[in-house]
C-alpha cells in the first residue's frame, strides 16, 4: 500500500461546518475538526445527535450550509468527484451487494476512482485488490458470491474495497452495528492496524463507547448537533462529560495492562429528560 | 478472483458475437420457401438482384433478421439497464408504461382513418412513437416535480401510467369496428416483418447512439448496485446516471415499439440468463445482453415460420406456409429455455 | 348479435321481427336504426332483457348471455357461417325460426343459382392465381389471408381464381411476404372495409418494390373497400361478381 503512505499534508479539515435537512438546515454544527493522517477518530453521541449527518458532510454526500471542508489545502467544493474519491472513502452502515458479484469483484469495485480505461482493469488495480484482501483476510473467499458470506465476512470485504480505493481518509458509519463481539474487535483491530501501518486517517461513528475507548486516539462527542466534547480520548471519556450527553450515570475503570479506559453505564439520571 | 482483462472480455463477448454472426449468416436460408443459405449468398455475391432467390433472401428475409437483431439487442440491453437502475429484477423495458403508451398511440393512428407514411415510416409507427413519447414526458414531469422521486416511486408512477393507457386503449378498442380491433390485437403481438431496409435504417439512426451511451455505463452501473452512498463517494454522479440511462433507454425502447410493436419477454429474461451464465459485471452483462437478445430474437423469428410447419406435420394438417406472430414465440420458446438455465445454474 | 344474420333476416323480409342488432351491424342502413345491444364479448344484458326477444342469434360463444337466455327461456341460435354451405344452412335455419320457410328456401336457392351462374360464366377461363389479404393498411407485413374452410376461399375459387394459399388447413392463416413472393399471385385482392382512397392508393403502392410478383408487374392489385367483403351474408353474391370481374375482366357481367 505504498501509494497511501503517510503524506503530512493530507489533512481533512472542517471549519465552522453547519448542515442539516430541509426543515432544519443548521441542525448540525458549527463543527471544527482536523483529522490528521495516522489518527483514529471516533464520533460518538446519542441517537439523532448528528453523527451520520456529520459523516455525510465529511465525504461530500451532503453540502454544508455554512463553513467549509478541505482536504489538505483544497476546498471540497473545488475538487472533482474523482479526486475526492481518491482522498476519502466511505463505508455506509449497510452497503448493498450486487446480486451476482463475488467478494473479489466487490473489492475490485473500490478501484473505480483509479480506473484508466472504460472497460479493463489494470495490473495496479489487481495489485491493490490483492493487498487489500490480504490485510483483511478475505483472499480465501475471493471467488465466493457475496450472498453466501456471513455478516462478518461481508463487512471485511467492504472494508477491503474501501482500502483498495487507497484513500487518505476512511470514514465509516457504525461499522460494527451488525457484528458479533468477535467481529467487532476484529474490524477495529484491522482499522487500527491500517492507521498504524499506512498512515490512514480513520473516522468511525459508533455507539460503542468501549470500542471507541479501546481503539480511538481522539473522540468527537455530539449532542443535538453540537460538539459536546472534542479531543483526546481520555479527556472525552469522562463520567461527567458522558453523563451530560447521554443522561446516564457512568463509572470508569482504566485497564491495568493497556491503560485504556472502560466505561460502564450504571443507571438513568432520573431528573433528566433525554 | 475474477477481474476484467482484455482476454476475458474478448472471450465472453466474442462468443456472443460469433453466435450472432452465425445467426445472421444462416438467416437468408431460413423461411417457409425452400431457398438454401448457399443459394442465397451465391445470389448476393453474383449481384443477381432480379432473381426471386435474391429478392426473397435480401429484400424480405434480411430486413426481418436485421429488425429482429436491432429490436432484440435494444430490448435486452435496456432491460438489463432498467433492472439495475430500479434495483428490481422484475423491471422490463416496458415497466415505465412505454409499451402501453405506444400501443395507445398506434391504436389512435389506426382508428384515425387516414393513414399516410412519412419518411417511409407508417403513420401507425409515428402514432406509437408519439404515444410512448407522451408517456415518457409524463413520467419525466412527475420525476421532476417531486424533487426526489426514488426508483420505486418512479416505477409505481410508470406502472400506473401504463395502466391508464391500457384503459384508454380498451376504451378506444371498444368503440372501434371489427376490422380495427383485429388490427390492434395483431399489432400488440409484435412483428419484425419488413419489405426493404427503410425501417431498419431509421431504427439504426436512432438506436446506434443509444447503444453506445448505454454500453459505456458498465462501470458506473456496477458502482450503482452498491447503493447511492458508496457510488457517489467513489465519484459516480448517480443522479446524472439515472437520468441519462432512463432517458436514453426509454427513447430507444419507444423507437423499437413504434416499428416492431411491444415484443415481450426478451427484455426481461435475456439479461437474467446472461447474468446467470456470465456473472454480474455490467461491463460484460451489457454487451452480452445486447448480443444475446439479438440472437434470441432472430432465432424466434425463424421459429415463427418453422413452428407452424412442424406443428402441421404433427397433427397432419397443411400449415407449412402459415406463420406466427413473433410475440407468441418469444415467451413460448424463451420461458422453458430460461427455466432450464435457471435450474441448471442453481443446482 | 350476428351482422350477417341481420342481413339474412332483412332478405327474408323478417326484419320487422328484429328488436335489436349487434354493434357491428352495418347493412342495410335501415337496421342501423335499431337498438344496438353490444359486440362480440360485451352484450348489454339489461337492454336485451328490456327488448324481450324470443330468439337470440349468436356468433361465437357468449357465456353470460347464453346463461341469461337459458334462465329466461329465450331460444338461442348459434350462427354457424364459415363456408358457403354453412351460409345456406343458416338461411334455412333462420327461415324456420322466423316462420319464413319459403322465403328462406328461395333465398338459399337464389344464392346457389347466382353463384353457379358466376361459376359457369368463368368456368372455361384459365384459373388465375389469386392472393386475398386482410391486413393493417399502414405497412406490408403480417398479412392474414383466407384458405380452406373459409367462404372467401370458396368465392375466389368459384370466381375463376386459384387461391395461392388454398391448400392451407387453417381458415385464416397469417403468411409471410416471402411466401407471397414465392407463390407469385397474378392478382392481389386486399379487403379493407371502409377505407378511403388515400389508404387504398397507399396500400397498392406498398407492393411496388416486390416486382417479381406478377400482380405487381401488371398492376392487378385491387383494394376492395365495400362493407360486404368481410361479412358472410347473402351479399356474398355481390362479392363473387366483383371478384369474377376483377379476375376475368374480359368476360363481363351478364
Amino acid at each position: 500500500m505504498s501509494e497511501a503512505a503517510y503524506i503530512p499534508s493530507s489533512v481533512l479539515t472542517l471549519r465552522g461546518v453547519r448542515a442539516g435537512f430541509a426543515d432544519r438546515p443548521d441542525f448540525l454544527g458549527p463543527v471544527d475538526l482536523v483529522v490528521k493522517p495516522g489518527e483514529f477518530w471516533g464520533v460518538l453521541g446519542p441517537n439523532g445527535a448528528g453523527k451520520s449527518t456529520l459523516l455525510r458532510v465529511m465525504v461530500g454526500l451532503l453540502a454544508p450550509s455554512a463553513g467549509e471542508v478541505r482536504l489538505a489545502d483544497r476546498p471540497w467544493r473545488s475538487m472533482s468527484a474523482r479526486d475526492r474519491a481518491r482522498g476519502v472513502a466511505f463505508l455506509p452502515q449497510q452497503p448493498s451487494a450486487p446480486a451476482f458479484a463475488t467478494a473479489g469483484e466487490v473489492v475490485l469495485l473500490g478501484r473505480h476512482p483509479h480506473r484508466r480505461s472504460l472497460l479493463f482493469d489494470s495490473a495496479e488495480d489487481l495489485a491493490a485488490v490483492q493487498s487489500a484482501m490480504q490485510v483483511t483476510a478475505t483472499a480465501s473467499f475471493a471467488n465466493r458470491r457475496m450472498e453466501t458470506l456471513s455478516g462478518g465476512e461481508a463487512q471485511r470485504v467492504h472494508v477491503a474495497a474501501a482500502l483498495a480505493q487507497q484513500p487518505r481518509m476512511l470514514v465509516l458509519d457504525e461499522p460494527t452495528a451488525a457484528l458479533d463481539l468477535y467481529h467487532q474487535f476484529a474490524t477495529f483491530d484491522l482499522l487500527r492496524q491500517q492507521v498504524r501501518d499506512t498512515g490512514l486517517g480513520v473516522v468511525a461513528a459508533t455507539h460503542d463507547l468501549n470500542l471507541a475507548g479501546r481503539y480511538c486516539d481522539r473522540i468527537l462527542l455530539l449532542q443535538d448537533g453540537r460538539p459536546a466534547a472534542c479531543g483526546l480520548r481520555d479527556d472525552v471519556l469522562r463520567p461527567a462529560v458522558l453523563e451530560a450527553v447521554y443522561h446516564v450515570r457512568f463509572t470508569t475503570h482504566v485497564d491495568a495492562d493497556s491503560r485504556h479506559p472502560w466505561v460502564l453505564p450504571v443507571d438513568r439520571v432520573p431528573e433528566a429528560a433525554p | 478472483m475474477r477481474h476484467l482483462t482484455a482476454d476475458r472480455f474478448v472471450v465472453a463477448v466474442g462468443v456472443c458475437v460469433a453466435l450472432l454472426a452465425l445467426a445472421v449468416l444462416i438467416s437468408p436460408g431460413i423461411g417457409s420457401t425452400p431457398i438454401s443459405m448457399v443459394d442465397a449468398w451465391r445470389a448476393w455475391f453474383a449481384g443477381d438482384c432480379d432473381s426471386v432467390t435474391y429478392h426473397i433472401a435480401f429484400t424480405l428475409r434480411m430486413p426481418r433478421t436485421l429488425k429482429a437483431l436491432i429490436a432484440g439487442a435494444t430490448l435486452a440491453l435496456c432491460g438489463a439497464v432498467f433492472q439495475t437502475l430500479f434495483r428490481n429484477p422484475l423491471a422490463t423495458p416496458y415497466t415505465l408504461g412505454i409499451a402501453s403508451g405506444g400501443s395507445l398511440g398506434a391504436l389512435i393512428a389506426m382508428t384515425a382513418g387516414r393513414q399516410a407514411a412519412l419518411l417511409g415510416i407508417s403513420s401507425v409507427s409515428w402514432g406509437a412513437f408519439a404515444g410512448s413519447g407522451a408517456v415518457l414526458a409524463a413520467v419525466w414531469l412527475m420525476a421532476r416535480s417531486s424533487r426526489r422521486l426514488g426508483g420505486n416511486a418512479l416505477l409505481l408512477a410508470g406502472v400506473t401510467i401504463g395502466f391508464f393507457c391500457s384503459a384508454l386503449m380498451m376504451f378506444v378498442t371498444h368503440l372501434a369496428n371489427v376490422y380495427e380491433t383485429y388490427q390492434i390485437v395483431r399489432w400488440m403481438m409484435g412483428s419484425v416483418e419488413s419489405v426493404g431496409q427503410v425501417e431498419v435504417r431509421a431504427l439504426l439512426v436512432v438506436l446506434a447512439p443509444a447503444w453506445f451511451v448505454l454500453l459505456a455505463q458498465g462501470r458506473a452501473l456496477n458502482q450503482y448496485e452498491l447503493g447511492d452512498e458508496i457510488s457517489v463517494t467513489r465519484g459516480v454522479r448517480t443522479g446524472l446516471l439515472q437520468g441519462l440511462c432512463l432517458a436514453v433507454a426509454s427513447l430507444a425502447v419507444a423507437a423499437v415499439v413504434s416499428i416492431c410493436g411491444p415484443i415481450g419477454f426478451v427484455g426481461l429474461i435475456v439479461p437474467h440468463a446472461v447474468r446467470l451464465v456470465l456473472g454480474g459485471d455490467h461491463r460484460i452483462v451489457l454487451p452480452a445482453s445486447a448480443l444475446a437478445g439479438a440472437t434470441f430474437l432472430i432465432v424466434c423469428d425463424w421459429l415463427t415460420t418453422l413452428l407452424p410447419a412442424w406443428y402441421g406435420q404433427l397433427v397432419s394438417r397443411e400449415m407449412s406456409a402459415a406463420t406466427l406472430p413473433i410475440g407468441v414465440v418469444t415467451a413460448m420458446v424463451g420461458a422453458p429455455l430460461f427455466l432450464w438455465i435457471l435450474c441448471s445454474r442453481l443446482r | 348479435m350476428a351482422p350477417n344474420a341481420a342481413e339474412i333476416l332483412w332478405e327474408l323480409g323478417a326484419a320487422s321481427q328484429l328488436v335489436g342488432v349487434s354493434e357491428f351491424t352495418v347493412y342495410p342502413p335501415a337496421l342501423a336504426e335499431l337498438p344496438r345491444v353490444g359486440g362480440v364479448r360485451d352484450a348489454n344484458l339489461e337492454q336485451i332483457l328490456v327488448l324481450e326477444p324470443d330468439l337470440v342469434i349468436l356468433r361465437g360463444r357468449q357465456e353470460k348471455l347464453e346463461e341469461l337466455c337459458r334462465a329466461r327461456g329465450i331460444r338461442i341460435y348459434h350462427d354457424p357461417t364459415e363456408t358457403l354451405p354453412d351460409l345456406y344452412r343458416a338461411i334455412e335455419d333462420l327461415g324456420r325460426l322466423c316462420d319464413r320457410n319459403d322465403a328462406a328456401n328461395q333465398l338459399a336457392q337464389r344464392l346457389r343459382d347466382d353463384l353457379t351462374a358466376i361459376r359457369r360464366r368463368v368456368a372455361d377461363r384459365p384459373k388465375v392465381p389469386v392472393l386475398l389479404t386482410i391486413r393493417s393498411p399502414d405497412r406490408l407485413a403480417d398479412v392474414t389471408t383466407a384458405a380452406r374452410g373459409s367462404y372467401l376461399h370458396e368465392v375466389i375459387e368459384l370466381a375463376g381464381g386459384r387461391n395461392v394459399f388454398g391448400e392451407l388447413d387453417i381458415a385464416y392463416p397469417q403468411v409471410t411476404v416471402e411466401e407471397i413472393v414465392a407463390r407469385a399471385p397474378a392478382v392481389i385482392i386486399e379487403a379493407v372495409p371502409g377505407a378511403d382512397s388515400t389508404v387504398t392508393n397507399g396500400m397498392a403502392a406498398q407492393w411496388q418494390s416486390l416486382s417479381t410478383i406478377p400482380a405487381v408487374r401488371t398492376g392487378r392489385i385491387h383494394v376492395l373497400t365495400e362493407d360486404y367483403v368481410l361479412i358472410p351474408s347473402p351479399r356474398v353474391v355481390q362479392l363473387a361478381e366483383r371478384v369474377a370481374e376483377l379476375l376475368h375482366p374480359e368476360v363481363g357481367r351478364e
